[in-house]
């Protein structure tokens, strides 16, 4: 603009009504990591990978469920649809959402230099990780947890205590597959976030944290074969089996931790530490990144 | 009135003896500035510290020594400052995958604010017609002022912009630098780093000059011009009688040296407008024809390492 020139009045004026607080701004945050994770309003091969994963861990639970209540009754012999055993399968997937997941979640902000945008922001970084891990969290949870629900309903159905009756009755199931559920997140999703928070693609990011934790189970077992108990610690694929186990009065595999005479709460001290650690680590590098 | 050009009676943003070192390179060595409501540009060649310098003022970086403040508060420590405070960063920091209006709504939620007012920020960097493509396709144009409607829409006090105008074209920069000057106008705070003298020229009155993370010259743009006319600027003068146009400029007080290169004269002069006036008179009576004038020394670089050299 010259000095002769002109400036024209854009009609811009200062925000003068309201703010909101940094709930509302780290629900935003939560809110687009929701999205992101599940590639809405992104093209169709940016979903084909969370929701068919979806689609692998509550697939087979709703067929059951649906072919039990046309018949009139679940198939009792069906051993993968018990809700101990059903984690065999949705644990499994689970590792490898996560892994996506996590690298979705903290990778692009750093890869896109959008970190400054939120650093920028009435947001800090504790709300920016906060923020983060909870739609992890939402999205673990449930994909862990919603066919259990469905397995619930479907056996309240065609039970013959009655709809209610069996609802009331089996609370147990509810509460045990949730704390089963927040056992395979406690101990996956804080390493997949460490993985995330140095890799520098999400692939990756999620190829490591799959390869770790898989390479952990045959690594430990080994240790443990050859006389070292203490290599039980390493198995980071079967301490949540463990808990799970523990917490469900169950007995589905002969996890490494027990072949090396763990008692159930060594594995659940280990996710613990290896989640506060892990939790630790990312605050300090993301602390240093902004 | 405060003592030092390089700061302001009641500053919105502070620096006091900041300085910032990574490992042994020093960014930014003891400095102290501060911006009240208005434009200031900050300029400096690239690698002088102003991104550093930027990144410290709004609380992304911590000082090595030194302190910042922001409406009297420590941005480290109050993040409640932010509400009033948007950046726009140097390097692209956009979601390719989003369009520009749900990168500026998002920023809305972000800032606090109503994700609706996210039309009026796009239309105020007139990016409506390509507000619904993904932003991966859009120019570095573009992105610069899809950056720009995400920190305008937080409608904040203090806009802090590192480098805007990078990859705009001449029509977007006349319209982004028409809008942080209607900013300014109404009172807000807005800092604008460039490497380019004459964007800050053109938007700025107050000028902070950075050179090797020191700052070089401060105050307003007139007193910086005349702290620079010392240096000499070569010109690029084309005529199609440069042998004659070279004896008749080296007559010129103000000409401290000719340099023919085939066709062309390479001039250097301590007062690039007169030697401007001048050239036509001295065309019209050689009856020459000039066909190019132009300053050939645009970098900033050795004015600026002239005004450290004279600290």
């Amino acid at each position: 603009m010259t000095d002769g020139g002109v400036v024209f009045d854009l009609g811009y004026r200062p925000h003068e009504g309201p703010r909101q607080g940094r709930m509302a701004v780290a629900w935003a945050v939560i809110r687009d990591g929701l999205r992101r994770v599940l590639g809405l309003r992104r093209r169709a091969r940016r979903k084909v990978m969370p929701w068919g994963l979806i689609s692998i861990a509550l697939l087979p639970v709703l067929f059951f469920v649906a072919i039990g209540v046309v018949i009139g009754e679940l198939a009792e012999d069906a051993e993968l649809f018990g809700h101990a055993q059903y984690f065999d399968l949705t644990g499994a997937i689970a590792l490898v959402f996560i892994a996506l997941a996590g690298a979705e979640l903290l990778v692009p902000d750093r890869e896109h230099g959008t970190l400054a945008v939120y650093a920028s922001r009435p947001l800090t970084t504790t709300d920016y990780l906060g923020a983060r891990t909870a739609a992890l969290a939402i999205l673990v949870l449930g994909f862990l947890y919603i066919p259990h629900i469905v397995l619930y309903l479907g056996e309240a159905w065609v039970s013959s205590e009655g709809f209610g009756s069996y609802l009331g009755g089996h609370l147990d199931d509810l509460w045990q597959t949730a704390v089963a559920s927040l056992a395979y997140f406690a101990a996956f999703a804080p390493i997949g976030m460490v993985v995330a928070s140095v890799a520098s693609r999400p692939a990756v990011a999620a190829g490591t944290l799959i390869g770790v934790v898989t390479i952990s189970g045959p690594a430990s077992a080994g240790l443990v074969d050859s006389g070292i108990d203490l290599g039980g610690l390493l198995a980071l694929q079967h301490h949540p089996g463990v808990v799970k186990d523990w917490v469900m009065d169950a007995n589905t595999h002969r996890w490494i931790p027990e072949r090396a005479g763990m008692d159930p709460i060594v594995s659940l001290v280990v996710v613990g530490l290896v989640a506060a650690a892990s939790a630790w680590f990312v605050l300090w590098r993301y602390r240093r990144l902004t | 009135m405060t003592e030092s050009p390089a700061l302001v009676e009641h500053p919105t943003v502070e620096a006091r003896a900041v300085s910032k070192w990574f490992g042994q390179k020093v960014a930014v060595s003891d400095l102290s500035c501060s911006f009240g409501p208005g434009i200031t540009g900050l300029l400096g060649p690239n690698g002088a510290g102003k991104t550093t310098l930027l990144r410290m003022l709004t609380g992304l970086l911590g000082p090595s020594d030194g302190e910042v403040r922001i409406m009297g508060k420590d941005p480290r420590r109050s993040p409640e400052v932010y509400r009033h405070l948007a950046l726009v960063p140097e390097e692209d920091a956009v979601y390719g995958f989003q369009t520009a209006r749900e990168f500026v709504a998002y920023s809305a939620v972000l800032a606090g604010t109503d994700p609706r007012s996210a039309e009026e920020a796009i239309a105020t960097v007139r990016l409506e017609d390509s507000a619904d493509r993904p932003i991966s396709g859009y120019s570095k144009g573009m992105r610069q002022r899809a950056k720009v409607a995400a920190a305008l829409v937080g409608r904040p006090d203090l806009l802090v912009l590192d480098e805007p105008l990078n990859g705009t074209d001449p029509v977007q920069r006349a319209h982004l630098i028409d809008t942080f000057r209607t900013l300014a106008r109404e009172g807000h705070t807005v800092i604008v780093s460039s490497h380019v003298l004459a964007e800050v020229e053109r938007m700025s009155g107050r000028v902070l000059a950075m050179v090797d993370g020191k700052l070089a010259a401060a105050g307003d743009i007139a007193a910086i011009r005349r702290a620079m006319s010392h240096i000499p600027y070569r010109v690029r003068i084309e005529t199609d009688l440069p042998r004659r146009m070279a004896a008749a400029l080296v007559e010129i007080d103000s000409v401290a040296g000719v340099e023919l290169d085939g066709e062309t004269l390479h001039a250097e002069t301590t007062d690039l407008e007169g030697l401007g006036r001048s050239i036509a008179g001295v065309a019209a009576r050689l009856d020459a024809r000039v066909s190019r004038f132009e300053p050939e020394d645009e970098s900033l670089e050795s004015v600026f390492r002239y005004l450290v050299r004279r600290r």
